[in-house]
């Protein structure tokens, strides 16, 4: 079984202050994982680890294979941008691109050149927006005039865009209510089922369980002393 | 993508971008319209004469003599008698000699006498002579040839007659109406003094002039100008002389010999010498005014990088998600930059086609009014400095927000 995550040793200190400390953790591929743990517990600061936007003082990190710790900030940059799919309830769309923009401005940091036509590409975006129950004519529209339901939507459908191998969602579901949630997840987990990615998501909510393969506390994962808000 | 999402971004900030659009924009044109006005205005002076080696007048001061001798500017201070021009004209230095004559006008145009050499010798521009646009020169002593705007803006014809005024100002007392004057031509416009001026023969100021004594008519001529007998119609004396010489070498030793005359007090100039003291004079202003255009580009600058600045700290959020999609930091600092720049490009577009509006409709009034042949269109090398260092200035100044948005950008 190969490996999406592999973190091995890793310690991420801030302002002098070790903020996390991960001895070791695996996660298989097309897991679905979720990471709980209360905010402040460092769950941010592991998803950037992981996602390559910052790097940790100590240890190796390979994600899907790929050593992260060895890679210039600028491979790290093009990796997420090839590999990585993001969901996040505080990070939506681009308010002033048209959905078809922002679909198009995540495939366009993964390529050095315009490889696919624009044609090949709106109709790989009219179908997974038809996937996720979304209008394809919402493609033209701009995305500030879509409404929160459908913002949300819309950024799965960019997270899975480029087929990526590992999706990373941020509390995706915080602010939703329990049927809109559960709405959520089983649009998420058919696009899972169909592309085969791995899932490693980050909530504080326990309702979730259900859905996913193994629930990691990062409590447990994590050693470093100072957890400052540590439950 | 880069500048598609940088428009699509301007154009969400719509009403913060169109205000700095706006300011940038003004400040363009006053830039433009500064240097052109400057430019046109020195070449329009220095276009009114060309080929002439020395002008020579009355002792005044040189750039007096220049003024009121080319550009019909000031009234003359004295005249020069008509032997010394004759004694002029058997010098061997001299190719050609035009004497002019001024101190009458026709409804605020000025009058010139001169002799038939002014038609063969004179040149404007880049040594262009001039031309009759319709009829030819005079052939009676009362004929008169206008210049293309007074012909223009006072809708005269060829075969018209006109009177002439004693004096200067559109309203004078003094009439010559006991001649009145034929027009036989009409010459080519030109952009240079020429065109605000009716230009008749010497003898044709004398025989309006008899009769007169000290600029007051005595008695009506009994005898019409074209009848009268060759002695009264011989030049006495003239306002200046315009002299072109068979080698430009010789200048100085003329001019000097000129200037030292004892006979009567003569002053001999070079149109070029003297013009460029009067660009000493008027340079203090120029940089003035170029300085101050300078400062209102660097205002609205400051006010673009404000712009971007302020909207810089709304959008942590959007920086954050270009992020995490993969974006670079640089792509970050690219599109704040880009936004800039499609500020610069819009507002250089916008002002030239405003100035250039303004001044389409500007320029005809001009002429009319003050002479100033400026032309409508801008010089390309004008147009490529304005817009090459408005889009650096931009651009360097950009580097501020774009520097705030690169720390932001920097996770933690």
């Amino acid at each position: 079984m190969t490996l999406a995550i592999d973190v091995h040793d890793v310690q991420f200190a801030y302002d002098q202050q070790t903020v996390l400390s991960i001895p070791a953790w695996q996660l298989a591929t097309q897991q679905r994982c979720l990471l709980m743990g209360p905010s402040g517990s460092g769950k941010s600061t592991l998803l950037h680890l992981l996602s390559g936007m910052s790097t940790p003082q100590q240890g190796r990190i390979h994600v899907l294979g790929h050593d992260l710790t060895g890679m210039s900030a600028r491979q790290r940059d093009r990796f997420r941008a090839q590999h990585l799919g993001f969901i996040s309830q505080h990070l939506l769309l681009l308010p002033y691109l048209t959905v078809f923009d922002n679909l198009r401005i995540s495939v366009s940091f993964g390529q050095q050149r315009a490889s696919h036509s624009r044609q090949a590409l709106r109709d790989r975006a009219r179908h997974s927006l038809q996937q996720l129950q979304l209008d394809p004519l919402l493609l033209d529209r701009r995305a500030d005039q879509l409404s929160v339901g459908q913002q949300q939507r819309v950024a799965i459908a960019r997270a899975f865009i480029h087929q990526p191998a590992l999706i990373i969602a941020d509390e995706p579901t915080s602010a939703l209510d329990d049927q809109a949630r559960d709405a959520f997840l089983t649009l998420l987990h058919e696009r899972l089922q169909e592309s085969n990615a791995t899932l490693l998501m980050v909530s504080h909510d326990a309702r979730v369980r259900p859905w996913f393969d193994q629930c990691v506390p990062l409590t447990e994962l994590n050693r470093a002393a100072g957890g400052t808000h540590a439950a | 993508m880069l500048l598609n999402t940088a428009w699509q971004s301007l154009r969400y900030r719509w009403a913060s971008a169109l205000l700095t659009l706006i300011a940038l924009s003004v400040s363009c044109v006053i830039v433009l319209s500064v240097q052109h006005l400057r430019h046109e205005i020195r070449s329009s002076f220095s276009n009114s004469v060309s080929g002439v080696d020395l002008v020579v007048g009355a002792r005044t001061s040189q750039l007096n003599l220049l003024l009121y001798s080319v550009f019909r500017i000031g009234t003359p201070s004295n005249n020069i008698r008509w032997s010394t021009v004759e004694a002029l004209q058997q010098r061997p230095e001299i190719r050609w000699l035009i004497p002019i004559s001024l101190g009458d006008s026709h409804r605020g145009y000025r009058v010139l006498g001169t002799t038939e050499a002014y038609f063969e010798h004179f040149r404007y521009g880049q040594r262009q002579p001039l031309s009759f646009r319709h009829g030819q020169g005079w052939e009676n002593t009362l004929d008169v040839v206008l210049g293309y705007q007074v012909a223009a803006a006072l809708q005269y014809q060829v075969g018209d007659q006109i009177t002439l005024s004693h004096g200067l100002g559109s309203t004078s007392f003094s009439q010559h109406d006991d001649q009145p004057f034929t027009i036989v031509g009409i010459l080519e416009p030109t952009g240079t003094p020429v065109d605000q001026t009716l230009h008749v023969s010497l003898a044709a100021i004398e025989a309006i002039h008899v009769g007169w004594q000290d600029g007051v008519r005595l008695q009506r001529a009994q005898l019409n100008a074209n009848d009268m007998p060759e002695t009264w119609l011989q030049p006495k004396s003239v306002t200046a002389v315009f002299i072109g010489l068979n080698s430009r070498l010789q200048t100085f030793q003329l001019q000097r010999h000129i200037n030292q005359s004892t006979a009567e007090p003569l002053m001999a100039i070079m149109p070029g010498v003297a013009l460029s003291e009067l660009w000493q004079l008027t340079r203090w202003m120029e940089q003035a005014l170029a300085a101050l255009a300078v400062l209102v580009v660097v205002a609205a600058l400051i006010g673009l990088a404000a712009m971007l600045l302020a909207a810089i700290h709304t959008r942590q959020r959007e920086i954050q998600i270009l992020r995490t999609l993969g974006a670079r930091p640089w792509f970050v600092v690219r599109l704040i930059c880009a936004e800039a720049l499609l500020l610069a490009v819009g507002a250089c577009v916008l002002a030239i086609t405003l100035a250039s509006a303004t001044l389409y409709v500007l320029s005809p009034w001009l002429l009319q009014h003050l002479g100033l042949a400026i032309s409508a269109t801008f010089a390309p090398t004008l147009l490529w400095q304005v817009l090459g260092v408005t889009l650096c200035a931009a651009l360097l100044i950009s580097l501020i927000p774009a520097a705030f948005a690169y720390r932001m950008s920097l996770t933690r």
